[in-house]
């Protein structure tokens, strides 16, 4: 039979339209006004300024280090949480007795709001009585100030956002493997292959569809980090730990709403490029799999 | 072969226990402090409180917590079942198809993850469609924000059940709605209960999008009513610890009955080659 | 633009009646809006229908409305709010639906609700020059005739003025900033109160000397750097300076007490006045250390100490603490700041803008207020204000004080003044990877960014 027959069009209209209504259009809408000199004191008789906006941010000294921390952020944050999602997925789904209390409580950190890691972190990296400060007097070495200096606040700010984000990649990776027919993996056993082979050449490839998108998601969540920041930095000291998300915020938060659609867009595009690029490259990936 | 497997199985078990310690003491630290009083509560430390006070949830439930927690599940319910529902037909669609169109679709699904959630012309236009300021037009807007990721891992999962399935099913004379229902639904119950967890604990958690796009208090979920009742949140650790707990203790409950799903999909439903 | 976006809503709107998603508690505004869908410029009438129709929906069945509120979540909380919002309630049968907004974005939710035509009936707003952007001649009752003006404070009078119209109530505590300091660590170091800056500088030598840091400062959230208290005393001597920075005839690079200011930032950081730790203190840790003496003095404000610090839990109490000016290299006699007050205002063109207004002439009464601020630690900002009480501080103080307070101006009254960013800059340059011109650039390139998105054309 037909395909077209099998799977009807219409079974995916209402999502379409729900997506589009509510989604699609009010997002590119709100790019128009990237163009205009939109802001909180003019909001009637907008005026068009074509790229004054995008130029003026590009331009902007603030920009290089938002780029580059933004990119720390996301390459940081996309690593740690795939690589360690997996490692303690991949223990996880074997015949370990205190399994489903030991899920649990890896996925609990993904419970809490980012405004809740924020300060719980804010807290841990404290210059006083922060935890990660007392383990250090533990060790004898002097206090630092974690949240002071750009290298030792983007690395904290890397540490809350892994440890609030390998629970969801350990479930995600998870539901992967269970639904890696256990036959396969029984037949394999039957052949005599050690447990290094049916990872290599079973379970890995199964899974890698679930394993690209927890890393596009990763990525992309990553690129977009900013409440983390805001609530623990606030984009500082100085610059030093702002991204693109804060400084959208920052015009925002100054009435300059035009700019902060312009940020928005530059970024966006950005964000474009990085997923289509990462797409293409797991999708030739997949195949050589 | 097997010995050595499980005697693998246990170290694994305690280095994972012994890791955990990561990421309990957070947690713990969470917890003490919400019993301790203001001045001990600003060291967020793991000691334990020199005076117990359980009075500091009163201080936090006080205010129309009912109303509240009755909103929240209320919208919380609606729009995981409207993600979760919509999501699944169009993953269905567009993984099975395999179209161009499908293909080209799915991409702009993808981007969909990406642009933000934008404030301004969202509520003009729930206010041409008269749903503004109500409980349903935000459900809709948090179906519409969450399709993408959720419509990316479902058409992951149902690429990974063999068409050969279907195939067996069409020849019964099953097509749409009750091939979808008969043999992707049964084997895609890991992955919704999965992807239910997750959208259940954004919609939960969402602070700022119900508060541009409802327009009474009457209508507040739990973190916003939670959170304006004592309004400084930096000053009072122990209040906001009290907070935490109380907003996060149903999505804990929630994945703790979901994992059952998820576990039962693992042993039963474990796709068949 | 615009009448794209209509023609396609029309069109979602068909479709959005074919899945019937819209049914339940949002059917009344289906209905009303519907007939407005088709008449693209009808956007202001119409949400103004569908809040009507919200209004109706939430109020409760007796004869009392419901008004609706926002306000800044923080402040919205503070007693005698709390107080004078029950009080009314019980006196007039009416209710308020208080929306206490997320207060780090309180601002920006409010505007963006206001600019789609969703205005409460109530909103408290901090008086500055951003209050241009709620546009407030259209949307706010004009109080300039009320009998409540004339019991209004002199010094606070101005705050509640928008092109000259009184535009709200000023129904808030009103503080004293300065210079606060431990004093009795002064009286065991036997110092006593700096009156220029050299003697300001030689108080902090001397308390470093006995190993004391001398200066608590949360740079780390760049707010709590107050460099106002630098400009207000400047802006005082040479009132046309705000007239052309806000007519972008001036920079701050044109000012040269700017630069001192800058200046001072720096060398206080360099010689330890701010202790080790300046650029990851936050204002968390106020209470903590000056409770345990780590640090003698903090730039505050005198209400701060009875709300908010921690007596309790520390070995000094909030009376071990006396307010002095603040030096910040611009001014030799120092400065203390006035209080800042935020308005309540009432929508003029809301469905229920008499109980609205009912509601603000019942907080404007003597017998009324005096029972929402009684004890409460504030200067009087009514006249016929008995009940509150001076701060401990202001009244050890009282000939300083009243001397040299200064009604703050840099931050209401420079469009484009901006706490944060400036404080980010000045933590930049000291921390040594800025120089002070580079530092002077980045605050003014900011001011500048605002004033140009508030320019009319």
């Amino acid at each position: 039979m037909n395909r077209k027959k099998i799977y009807p069009l219409y079974m995916a209209i209402i999502p379409a339209i729900v997506f589009i209504i509510f989604f699609i259009i009010p997002s590119t809408v709100g790019y128009y006004y990237a163009f205009t000199n939109w802001s909180a004191a003019r909001t009637d008789h907008l005026k068009f300024v074509g790229l004054e906006n995008i130029l003026s941010i590009i331009q902007s000294a603030k920009v290089p280090v938002a780029f580059a921390n933004t990119l720390i952020y996301a390459v940081v944050k996309t690593i740690m949480v795939t690589l360690l999602g997996f490692v303690f997925a991949y223990i996880l789904n074997r015949e370990i007795k205190t399994r489903t209390a030991l899920r649990t409580i890896y996925f609990i950190p993904s419970v809490f709001s980012c405004l809740v890691v924020g300060l719980i972190f804010s807290a841990v990296f404290q210059t006083r009585h922060g935890t990660a400060n007392s383990i250090l007097n533990l060790l004898g070495m002097a206090n630092v100030q974690w949240l002071g200096s750009r290298g030792t606040a983007v690395f904290a700010i890397c540490v809350a956002e892994v440890w609030r984000n390998v629970g969801y990649a350990i479930i995600i990776t998870l539901a992967g493997m269970q639904s890696v027919s256990s036959d396969y993996i029984e037949a394999g056993m039957l052949d005599g292959a050690s447990e290094w082979q049916l990872f290599r050449h079973i379970t890995l490839p199964l899974i890698m569809p679930t394993v690209n998108v927890n890393i596009l998601f990763s990525m992309i969540y990553g690129l977009k980090m900013f409440d983390l920041i805001y609530v623990m930095t606030g984009g500082g000291p100085g610059n030093a730990t702002e991204s693109f998300g804060t400084l959208m915020m920052n015009e925002m938060s100054a009435g300059r709403y035009a700019q902060s659609v312009a940020v928005n867009l530059v970024f966006t595009v950005l964000l474009v490029i990085v997923s289509m690029a990462y797409q293409k490259f797991s999708a030739r990936w997949e195949t050589v799999e | 072969m097997k010995k050595k497997r499980t005697f693998a199985n246990r170290i694994l078990e305690i280095i994972l226990w012994l890791f955990s310690i990561v990421t309990i003491y957070p947690m713990l630290m969470v917890v003490l402090t919400s019993f301790k009083n203001k001045g001990e509560a600003s060291y967020l430390n793991i000691s334990l409180p020199s005076e117990w006070h359980p009075e500091n949830y009163l201080a936090v439930l006080e205010k129309d917590f009912v109303q509240s927690l009755f909103n929240s599940v209320f919208i919380t319910f609606v729009s995981v079942l409207l993600i979760t529902s919509l999501s699944a037909f169009i993953s269905f669609i567009i993984a099975r198809r395999d179209t161009r169109g499908c293909r080209i679709a799915y991409k702009i699904i993808t981007l969909g993850i990406i642009a933000p959630f934008t404030a301004l012309p969202t509520i003009q236009l729930l206010q041409k469609l008269g749903l503004y300021g109500g409980r349903i037009g935000l459900c809709l807007v948090y179906a519409a924000l969450y399709l993408p990721f959720t419509t990316m891992m479902l058409s992951g999962f149902i690429k990974g059940i063999p068409r050969e399935l279907d195939e067996a099913a069409v020849m019964d004379g099953a097509v749409g709605w009750r091939l979808f229902v008969k043999v992707v639904l049964p084997l895609l119950k890991p992955a919704l209960a999965t992807t239910g967890v997750l959208n259940f604990m954004w919609v939960w958690n969402e602070l700022q999008i119900p508060m541009y796009l409802l327009n009474s208090s009457a209508k507040w979920t739990l973190p916003l009513s939670v959170y304006n009742f004592y309004g400084q949140f930096s000053r009072s650790w122990n209040l906001v610890c009290a907070d935490v707990v109380l907003v996060s203790l149903p999505v804990i409950l929630v994945y703790i009955f979901a994992q059952k799903w998820v576990i039962a999909g693992m042993t039963a439903g474990a796709v068949k080659g | 633009m615009k009448r794209k976006l209509a023609l396609v809503l029309t069109g979602a709107m068909m479709v959005s009646t074919l899945f019937g998603c819209g049914g339940g508690s949002s059917q009344k505004e289906a209905g009303s809006s519907g007939t407005e869908a088709g008449s693209s410029g009808a956007e202001a009438a119409g949400s103004q229908e569908s809040q009507d129709s919200e209004a109706k929906e939430s109020a409760p069945s007796g004869d009392g409305v419901t008004l609706t509120l926002y306000c800044n979540a923080d402040d919205l909380a503070k007693p005698y709010m709390q107080k004078i919002i029950s009080m009314w309630e019980e006196s007039s049968g009416n209710k308020i639906d208080q929306q206490g907004l997320d207060t780090d974005n309180a601002e920006t939710i409010a505007l963006t609700k206001f600019t789609t035509g969703d205005i409460p009936d109530l909103y408290v707003h901090f008086g500055n020059s951003n209050l241009k952007n709620f546009n407030p001649e259209e949307n706010f009752v004009d109080w300039t005739d009320a009998e409540w003006v004339a019991d209004i404070q002199d010094s606070v009078l101005p705050q509640a003025t928008y092109n000259d119209r009184i535009i709200g109530l000023p129904f808030w505590e009103a503080s004293n900033s300065g210079c606060f300091y431990n004093k009795k660590i002064f009286e065991e170091l036997e110092i006593s109160q700096p009156t220029t800056q050299a003697e300001f500088d030689a108080v902090c030598d001397k308390l470093l000397e006995n190993g004391i840091q001398p200066i608590y400062m949360a740079a780390a959230d760049a707010w709590p750097m107050l460099y106002q208290f630098a400009l207000d005393p400047v802006l005082e001597a040479h009132p046309e300076y705000i007239e052309k920075l806000n007519a972008d005839e001036m920079n701050y690079a044109d000012i040269p007490e700017f630069k001192s200011m800058c200046e001072w930032f720096r060398s206080a950081a360099e010689k330890g006045y701010l202790g080790p730790n300046y650029a990851s203190d936050t204002w968390d840790y106020c209470s903590e250390v000056l409770g345990t003496g780590e640090a003698a003095m903090m730039f505050c404000w005198d209400t701060w100490f009875d709300t908010d610090y921690d007596s309790e839990s520390y070995d000094y109490t909030g009376e071990d603490f006396g307010i002095m000016p603040v030096f910040m290299g611009t001014c030799d006699e120092g400065t203390y700041e006035g209080g800042n007050v935020n308005l309540m205002m009432a929508n003029k063109n809301g469905p229920n803008v008499e109980a609205a207004m009912d509601f603000i002439n019942f907080m404007s009464v003597p017998d009324n207020y005096n029972v929402a601020f009684e004890g409460v630690s504030t200067a009087a900002v009514f006249k016929g204000q008995t009940t509150n009480v001076n701060s401990t501080q202001y009244e050890e103080n009282k000939e300083s004080v009243d001397k040299l307070i200064r009604a703050s101006s840099a931050q209401p009254k420079i469009v484009g003044y901006n706490q944060n960013e400036g404080g980010k800059a000045l933590l930049q340059l000291m921390s040594g990877s800025i120089s002070v011109d580079e530092c002077i650039k980045l605050i003014d390139d900011d001011r500048i960014a605002t004033l140009k998105s508030f320019a009319q054309e």
